[in-house]
């Protein structure tokens, strides 16, 4: 009943990382046994995210190649017992791994694990088609801006063309008092253009560029909203139906008032 | 011209003929390559420069000891057989006496290593640093262990290392 999933967007500098990191943490919260994997050989970034970069001992290729045990290159949370991350390398690159090796990889850790999460490189090639090699499905990431959903547009392209039929969309970084201007994209523009399901959106949110700088994801604090959308998804992933959060919080007493009374700013 | 810099006196200056480092060697540290350099005949106990920063993802592997001009940024790795100096910030991975050896140190200006190896014995850095200290410190193993103190007064002359 394991499943395999990447978390990819095309464009880099969207979120994957940072949600690949909620969405870890979040499954954990939920009582899974996770496993994220950072497949950005050379560029990676998941351990320093999750602040597990000083344990790192081996990593992704090392077990690909043979140098340790699969079991040895797994490092466990400071948190969550239930959640493990195998690093990647940095010293090397991407054709340093194989999509034969990764699918085999993820075959062999859906056996101790609920959930394998992959983390997607920026990018359509070498790295993109070793992460999605072992997915079962996808999660693709974007934000409302024509260029990331331009470049979202084009893995899904590739995804179906690998014969991936299950993807999700997350739309990161909403505002939306931009959106209530008219200056930004709304999820609704965003899932027209793409016509794919959506798994969740996550406002902009400075909370969360401080808790990654922190190295503890924003999904533990549950008070701020952005934590709770993230939990949201992971309760979609897991095949809850959860209804979708209203975005509006941001908005003053005084606005919601005049929202109220049909005044138009 | 060295009266001209210094208060110190010179009453000799050593000019031995030094080993020369060879061509290969060089072209390998200044492209950071991760194959060794060629330099086998070398031991442990002699000590190569190597001016300039490692960055994230650069890696530096020498069969000497090694004296690093520049920084070791986090995600960047230095790899010696010998002894490492880091006359800079040591942020990245240092693996001193990576054959095994367990009387090799690690000695950094600005120590905030990601980890530090020693031989065969592994220390990682706690979650949090406090500020930045800016003392010399020197890692070396003291009953198995890694333990990092400041360089003080006389300190090193208790100091068993390789030299």
């Amino acid at each position: 009943m394991s499943e395999c999933i990447v978390i990819t967007s095309g464009k880099g500098g969207v979120g994957k990382t940072t949600t690949s990191a909620n969405i870890g943490i979040g499954l954990a919260m939920l009582g899974k046994k996770v496993i994220l994997i950072d497949a950005d050989i050379g560029l990676r970034n998941l351990d320093v995210v999750l602040g597990l970069e000083n344990r790192i001992v081996y990593n992704l290729v090392d077990v690909v190649e043979g140098n340790c045990r699969l079991k040895q290159a797994l490092i466990k949370d400071k948190k969550f017992p239930e959640l493990f991350l195998l690093p990647a390398a940095q010293t090397r690159d991407k054709d340093a791994v194989s999509p034969e090796q990764m699918k085999e990889l993820c075959e062999n850790l859906k056996e101790d694990f609920d959930y394998v999460i992959i983390d997607c490189p920026a990018g359509i090639e070498q790295g993109f088609k070793n992460a999605i090699a072992g997915a079962d499905r996808a999660i693709i990431v974007t934000t409302p801006e024509i260029s990331a959903i331009r470049d979202a547009d084009r893995i899904i392209g590739l995804l179906e063309a690998n014969e991936m039929k299950d993807h999700r969309l997350i739309v990161n970084r909403l505002r939306t008092d931009m959106i209530k201007r008219g200056d930004m994209m709304s999820v609704e523009d965003v899932i027209d253009i793409l016509a794919i399901d959506l798994i969740g959106a996550i406002p902009d949110d400075e909370n969360i560029v401080i808790s990654t700088n922190n190295g503890e994801p924003i999904v533990i604090n549950q008070d701020v909203l952005s934590g709770k959308a993230y939990l949201n998804i992971c309760k979609r992933v897991m095949g809850e139906d959860v209804p979708y959060l209203d975005l509006n919080v941001n908005v003053s007493f005084f606005k919601k008032l005049r929202n109220i009374m049909g005044i138009n700013n | 011209m060295i009266h001209e810099l210094t208060d110190m006196e010179v009453f000799c200056i050593v000019d031995e003929k030094m080993p020369i480092v060879s061509p290969e060697s060089l072209m390998a540290m200044a492209n950071l390559t991760k194959e060794r350099a060629p330099m086998g005949h070398f031991p442990k106990e002699v000590a190569v420069f190597h001016q300039g920063t490692l960055r994230s993802g650069q890696e530096l592997n020498m069969d000497t000891g090694i004296v690093i001009l520049g920084d070791i940024n986090p995600g960047a790795k230095v790899t010696a057989k010998g002894n490492i100096v880091v006359l800079g910030s040591l942020k990245g991975y240092a693996h001193a006496g990576c054959d095994g050896e367990r009387q090799a140190c690690v000695i950094a200006l600005n120590m905030q290593p990601t980890q530090i190896r020693i031989g065969d014995v592994i220390a990682r850095s706690p979650d949090k640093f406090e500020e930045s200290r800016t003392v010399a410190q020197i890692a070396f193993i003291e009953d198995d262990r890694i333990v990092i103190d400041h360089i003080e007064g006389n300190i090193h002359k208790d100091f068993k290392i390789l030299n």
